[in-house]
């Protein structure tokens, strides 16, 4: 018997062992395809051996990248190709410049690149351009309200626009089949270019002012000092440089393995394919416009007078799941006609007219992805010097240009006339380049390039779930949590409530523009954290503790407010660039007089880290460690929260005063670290539990909380709670161009402490005022039934000009209206140039908010708004958790008293 | 006796069988890994690739399932060197091994000499004369591929030589010079069966102990039994001889893609009407006995097979030979008018045209399961399944339109995409596994899991052989008009 089991196993490992050998051998394989294809190429152009930059690949994005760092003045800079510059994926684009997109950053990206392109054609270069228009296609009345959207945006960005209805679709090109359609919308300066002309062009005026390219040239290593960039090997030797520009495209995830300190660049290739016919048209391919079949995933225009037609279906592949072979480069990968044959029946249905037409090539190219699709511009968190352009999600050819001015800005003046914080490479974590992961989220995010930019899109895709948990996940699954991702970690939104049971799948809510499933369960929850106690988790908040010798001088360095507090004193503070803009915000709390324990948003988990190690003095004895991982987080919330959590410890404002934290027990457990703060404006407590005691602490949470109707609450609680309480969040509402006079929080910037990062700046706006301002505003006339919600990145208008967007929005509970937060500036229409905002500005101006097209009037709040009181007998230092934007006197009176009792 | 089968001549094959049953039956039922359930099921598959075959014959792919311990279904593909054709056959034995494995060693070869003209029936006669002289090698009259689990039984090969030459010597000194192949197929599975019974009769006489080993096995084969189903392609003729209850039929696809099935063997059991009236007229005055519950005599189920002497030999004789061997407990009842029995075949001729696309043989183990034409439709979606396989070629000066249409069948055949690529592990795979929702792996697994007691009643061994048709081929040189007959 024994022996039986045994040659079984020894049989099934034979096959194992088999089907291994098999990979090996595939990989040695093409790793000596790559080897002979490096001496082949090694005969090329000299290396020079010093230049200030080096650029690794010469693709559109890395010829723009020379491009745009000679506009700058950078002229020693060096193209390194493996291959050759304006290869493969360049010339395979079907370069189409399309401009609608769905947030403000990516429209003021795609209007750069086309400032460029004019500017070329001014310059003399035919570069092809054709500005053709392009429809937009609406075949459901969700995309309908996503191009309504996007036509807000449009038009607020200042290009032109127009809705069409189906018969007017049809008057204006009648090939296209309308009779499915709901509408669409057309776009006239949108166009294609002949990207190899584009480029051969960008690339010249580079090299006309000093870019030296060299072909055939592959990088090995980049070599750092200090964690600086300080040179490259390559095949043809050693290059000695200050900045490296990682622009390989498909490459750029191998090639950031290529340094001792490995760059996280998570990326993947997909396979785009497109199709071209033999003629069809009668008329030449300028006449036609691009159609975006959106809801079909395709694209298509004329070419010449055949049909160009390709797209992402959802059987989109991923590219080479093994490895990218090294030799792959300029090469195409072998037609699939039975991928294709979706969008081929898409096509035949649009365009009826192509029924007969002939196949001329079905293109394969390789495109790559990133996880989140958005692409990854920037400095890479683990090296100085270090940047990243690459990851362009299929939008490589028209947005070029104005991706590499990004990079450019950052790395010639370290700033950017925008926040690019949706590109910046210090988003991801390690487990975002792990390559099954990639892998598994490029064949959703491809999907993405046409999809509906559903709100909580990214929050709740479908592949690569369940990575990152908290200890608690079991139990909120077990009582009805509808979990979304965040930085891969998976927080409840909602639980679901008695009446939602009956949805099927509610893991993946359906998603709308309108009126949420989830409204009446986050009522239900929002309830519980006014009136009475809820529960929130907050394990996935990014946690830091900073500590040894010189640490609190440190910190006082980095952050606005002053963190020389007495130990057990908690301080809410930003954290400045040299411009005074947030880099951080966060919540320090003095734990000793050399410990602090830093807490910062989910996204900055590396991003604060990189902010943290760069600033800290050489020699300098101050640990950073990440302890993100360490904790359970959970937030009792509410005006119930004192009785409920005096079962566990004297909680009495005497004992344990708001913004203080101590170490508690809760029953049997102990070591639980508890602070008398929340992130949302309600009283409350945090609870910061070593894992292992994290289910006993919940348990005996939830036991004694029967009595106070202790309430499980998700995110979308906790959020509309502070968006009602007009409190921001960093990465969200507020970026690395936001300070603290613009936000309404000068009252945690303490000048008087001495000096700081950003302190200069903070000072000049101090007396030079804003000219932006970050302001709640409150819908009327919104039918929250019928009209579509404000989801973010909304057009905001004052006096019916356009004055800003909103950042974050949410239905206000008690306030019974859409709230909506967002910047606004007061621009000159004559000069066009930001005038100072004062308060009287805003209160005599008129506010609309422009949700898909349609115009709500809005009450404006500078500061948080009063919400009535909810406990008849409220100790006067409740009101004191109301708000953060009035002045915090009081609470600091309550700190300097407590650090005298202690 | 039966332990003197189980232990010789089977090193690898029942190894690995057995090993599953000792697996599951030593505890708790586990359930069969994907993997497990495809390494059972492709155990013993075969197929033509590579290797050429006679037209009309495209290729052919074979599978065996067992349930027995060892398995008792055999099944041939050979082709006929001497003779010209080719032959399939699907051997479905019961009683133990042995009556089957002796038909599938000599079938072909009997077959051959059955259908070869005199000349060169004398050419045989004379090679055997002067091998005879040397060290008494067979002429090579047909070239048979053993499949992984097949074997010979050695000793057999000079028994099969010697009953073989006086079949040689009777052909050629016969007076019969018809060309009637369903006749001469008749005469040889006839004349086969009559071998095989006189070689166990042989077996009272030659008690010596140097041929004791020999004896037992010819006296396993004749009291041991089999039912054949033989298919013999000949150019654009088809003649399909069939004894017992196994199955064959061909599916044909017409010009507006419509599939048929028709049936090419009679089945031999009581539920045949004229079968039993010849057997009711052979045996006047037995009604009451001759068959009770469904079977022969209440013990065989089949009323035609190879073998099963216990109901062909003469009354004394079978008892002589059963009380010798302590065996008289297999002793009909009410056994009195012998033969009961015979392996004559009824043969069907089908000539073969364009529209035939193959032909499936298989043992009655398989359509406990299925019926003939669900079987024939698990073919033909392994067949569509099977052209997603191919890359897609565009053809020069077609339309959009045009590819379209292909490449939705081809999207429509990818869905289908078989997990075997041997169509007949595909049919037995879906006979065992297949409910409503589609294929079960729960209850493949159950079904394979079975111990050697429990598989026996769930289900019995199944053999599948299928041999498609090059239509080309066919469109060729055969007239469009098919045409069948029963000889």
């Amino acid at each position: 018997m024994t022996d039986v089991g045994l040659l079984w196993k020894t049989r099934l490992f034979g096959i194992m062992v088999r089907s291994l050998s098999v990979h090996r051998w595939q990989f040695f394989h093409l790793r000596n395809i790559s080897a002979q294809t490096c001496r082949h190429q090694s005969t090329a152009a000299s290396l020079p051996s010093q230049a200030r930059v080096v650029v690794c690949g010469g693709g559109a994005i890395g010829v723009s990248v020379a491009y745009q760092l000679t506009l700058a003045g950078w002229n020693d800079v060096v193209i390194l190709d493996q291959n050759s510059v304006i290869g493969a994926s360049t010339l395979l684009s079907a370069g189409i410049i399309r401009r609608l997109a769905p947030s403000f950053l990516q429209t003021k990206i795609a209007e750069y690149s086309n400032e460029c392109f004019d500017n070329l054609v001014k310059q003399g270069y035919d570069i092809g351009l054709h500005r053709s228009g392009s429809v937009h296609l609406a075949k459901t009345p969700d995309r309908q309200i996503d191009l309504k959207r996007q036509h807000s945006i449009a038009i607020a960005a200042g290009y032109e626009s127009q809705l069409l209805t189906p018969e007017d679709l049809h008057k204006k090109f009648p090939y296209i089949h309308t009779a499915d359609l709901y509408g669409a919308l057309w776009v006239p300066m949108d166009g294609f270019i002949d990207p190899e002309a584009t480029y051969k062009a960008v690339l010249k005026i580079a090299q006309e002012k000093g870019v030296r390219i060299v072909e055939g040239c592959q990088v090995t290593n980049v070599g750092l000092e200090k964690l600086y960039v300080k040179d490259v090997d390559t095949s043809l030797g050693k290059i000695n440089c200050e900045y490296f520009v990682n622009c390989s495209g498909l490459w750029a995830r191998e090639v950031g393995k290529l340094s001792s300190r490995k760059i996280r660049t998570p990326l993947h290739p997909c396979e785009h394919q497109y199709l071209v016919t033999h003629p069809v048209f009668p008329k030449e391919d300028k006449d036609y416009p691009i159609v975006f079949d959106l809801d079909n995933q395709m694209y298509m225009r004329a070419q010449r007078r055949g049909v160009l037609c390709g797209g992402f279906a959802a059987n989109t592949k991923v590219a080479f799941p093994v490895q990218i072979p090294k030799d792959f480069t300029n090469k195409t990968l072998p037609e699939d006609w039975d991928s294709f044959q979706g969008l081929l029946g898409s096509l035949l249905k649009r365009i009826p007219s192509v029924h007969g037409a002939e196949p001329l090539k079905l293109v394969n190219g390789p495109v790559a992805f990133t996880p989140d699709g958005r692409a990854i511009v920037g400095e890479a968190p683990e090296v100085r010097n270090y940047y990243i352009a690459a990851g362009l999600n299929c939008k490589g050819t028209t947005a070029a240009l104005g991706l590499a001015k990004l990079v450019v800005d950052r790395m010639t003046t370290g700033k950017t006339e925008f926040e690019s914080w949706e590109l910046d490479p210090r988003r991801f974590l390690d487990m975002h380049n792990n390559r099954d992961y990639i892998k598994s989220r490029i064949r959703e995010t491809s999907q993405w390039v046409f999809g509906l930019n559903y709100p909580f899109r990214d929050e709740t895709s479908r592949s690569a779930r369940k990575v990152r948990t908290s200890s608690l996940y079991s139990p909120f699954k077990a009582a009805g949590a509808v979990f979304g991702q965040f930085m891969g970690y998976e927080r409840p939104l909602f639980f679901v409530t008695e009446q939602m049971n009956a949805l099927p799948d509610m893991d993946f809510f359906p998603s709308t523009f309108g009126k949420p499933s989830w409204h009446s369960a986050v009522e239900q929850e929002y309830n519980a954290c006014r009136y009475s106690t809820g529960l929130i988790d907050l394990s996935s908040f990014s946690k830091f503790e900073v500590k040894g010798e010189g640490a609190m001088e440190y910190l006082q360095y980095l952050c606005s407010n002053d963190v020389d507090v007495p130990v057990g004193a908690i301080v809410h503070t930003g954290m400045h660039n040299e411009r005074g803009g947030y880099e951080n915000d966060c919540t320090v709390v003095r734990l000793g007089p050399s410990t602090f324990l830093l807490v910062a948003p989910t996204i900055q988990q590396t991003r604060c880290k990189k902010w943290l190690i760069r600033q800290r003095p050489a020699n300098s004895n101050v640990v950073i460690d990440d302890v993100t991982s360490a904790y359970t987080v959970i937030n009792i919330i509410g005006p119930l929260a004192r009785d409920l959590m005096s079962h566990f410890h004297d909680m009495s404002p005497a004992a344990f005063p708001f913004f203080t934290c101590q170490t508690i027990n809760v029953v049997n457990a102990s070591n639980i670290l508890a602070m008398n703060v929340t992130h949302t404006g309600e009283m409350g407590w945090v609870l910061y539990i070593p894992n292992e005691y994290a289910l006993y602490v919940y348990e005996q949470l939830l036991k004694f909380g029967k009595d106070y109707n202790l309430t499980l609450a998700g995110h979308f609680a906790m959020r509309t709670l502070r968006i009602e309480r007009f409190y921001a969040f960093w990465g969200q509402d507020i970026d690395s161009t936001t300070t603290p006079y613009e936000c309404g929080r000068a009252f945690r910037v303490k000048f008087e402490k001495g000096d700081f990062i950003g302190r200069k700046a903070l000072l000049e706006q101090q007396t030079a005022g804003v000219t932006r301002s970050y302001v709640q505003l409150l819908l009327d006339e919104h039918d929250m039934n019928n009209d579509p919600w404000p989801w973010g990145g909304e057009p905001i208008y004052c006096n019916d000009r356009f004055a800003g967007k909103t950042t974050t929005t949410g239905y206000g509970y008690t306030l019974n209206k859409q709230i909506c937060l967002g910047t606004v500036k007061n621009i000159d229409p004559a000069t066009k140039e930001e005038l100072r905002i004062t308060p009287e500005w805003i209160q005599s101006s008129r506010f609309e908010v422009e949700i898909a097209g349609k115009r709500f009037p809005a009450k404006v709040n500078v500061r948080s708004p009063r919400l009535p009181a909810v406990v008849p007998f409220e100790h006067p230092e409740v009101a004191k958790y109301a708000t953060t934007q009035d002045d915090q006197a009081g609470v600091k009176k309550f700190v300097t008293k407590m650090a005298g009792e202690m | 006796m039966s332990s003197y089968f189980l232990t010789r001549a089977y090193p690898y094959l029942s190894y690995q069988i057995r090993s599953f049953h000792l697996q599951v039956t030593g505890g708790v039922k586990t359930k069969l890994t994907p993997q497990q359930i495809n390494h059972v099921l492709r155990l013993r598959e075969a197929s033509s690739a590579e290797v050429e075959l006679p037209p009309p014959i495209k290729s052919y792919e074979v599978s065996q399932l067992a349930a027995n311990f060892p398995i008792e279904d055999r099944c041939i593909e050979a082709q006929l060197l001497r003779a010209g054709g080719m032959l399939f056959s699907v051997i479905d034995g019961h009683g133990g091994p042995a009556c089957g494995q002796a038909i599938s060693e000599r079938l072909a070869d009997y077959v051959s000499v059955a259908l070869m003209d005199k000349d060169g029936l004398d050419r045989i006669a004379r090679e055997m004369d002067a091998s005879a002289q040397s060290n008494f090698q067979l002429p090579q009259l047909v070239s048979r591929r053993l499949h992984p689990g097949d074997y010979l039984v050695s000793g057999q090969r000079t028994v099969h030589l010697k009953w073989l030459k006086n079949y040689v010597i009777d052909r050629l000194n016969s007076k019969d010079d018809s060309s009637d192949i369903s006749q001469k197929l008749k005469d040889a599975f006839v004349r086969l069966d009559n071998d095989l019974s006189s070689c166990g009769l042989e077996s009272l006489d030659e008690n010596d102990q140097a041929t004791e080993q020999n004896n037992l096995e010819n006296l396993a084969s004749s009291l041991s039994g089999a039912v054949v189903c033989a298919a013999y392609v000949d150019d654009c003729d088809l003649y399909v001889a069939s004894t017992g209850d196994c199955s064959a039929f061909i599916a044909s696809r017409d010009d507006e893609d419509i599939w048929t099935t028709k049936s090419l063997a009679a089945q031999h059991t009581h539920e045949n009407k004229s079968e039993m009236e010849r057997i009711l007229k052979d045996h006047p005055g037995e009604e009451a006995t001759v068959v009770t519950a469904e079977r022969l005599l209440g013990q065989l189920y089949p009323l035609r097979a190879f073998g099963d002497c216990q109901y062909k030999w003469p009354v004394a004789k079978l008892k002589a030979i059963l009380k010798n061997y302590q065996l008289m407990h297999l002793f009909p009842n009410g056994y009195a008018t012998p033969p009961y029995l015979t392996a004559e075949p009824d043969v069907v001729h089908h000539r073969l045209i364009g529209h035939n696309k193959f032909m499936m043989l298989s043992s009655d183990g398989l359509f406990d399961f299925l019926d003939e034409r669900s079987a024939g439709e698990l073919v033909i979606e392994h067949m569509s399944g099977r052209r997603a396989l191919q890359p897609f070629v565009v053809t020069p000066h077609s339309t959009l339109a045009e590819l379209n249409v292909r490449l939705k069948k081809r999207s429509v055949a990818q869905s289908k995409k078989p997990d075997d690529s041997n169509v007949a592990t595909h049919v037995i795979r879906h006979a065992l596994g297949s409910t409503v929702e589609g294929l079960d792996v729960k209850k493949l697994s159950q079904a394979l899991s079975a111990s050697v007691e429990e598989a026996r009643y769930q289900r019995d061994d199944m053999t599948v052989q299928v041999v498609f048709f090059d239509t080309d081929y066919l469109r060729m040189f055969s007239p469009m008009e098919s045409s069948g007959k029963k000889s």
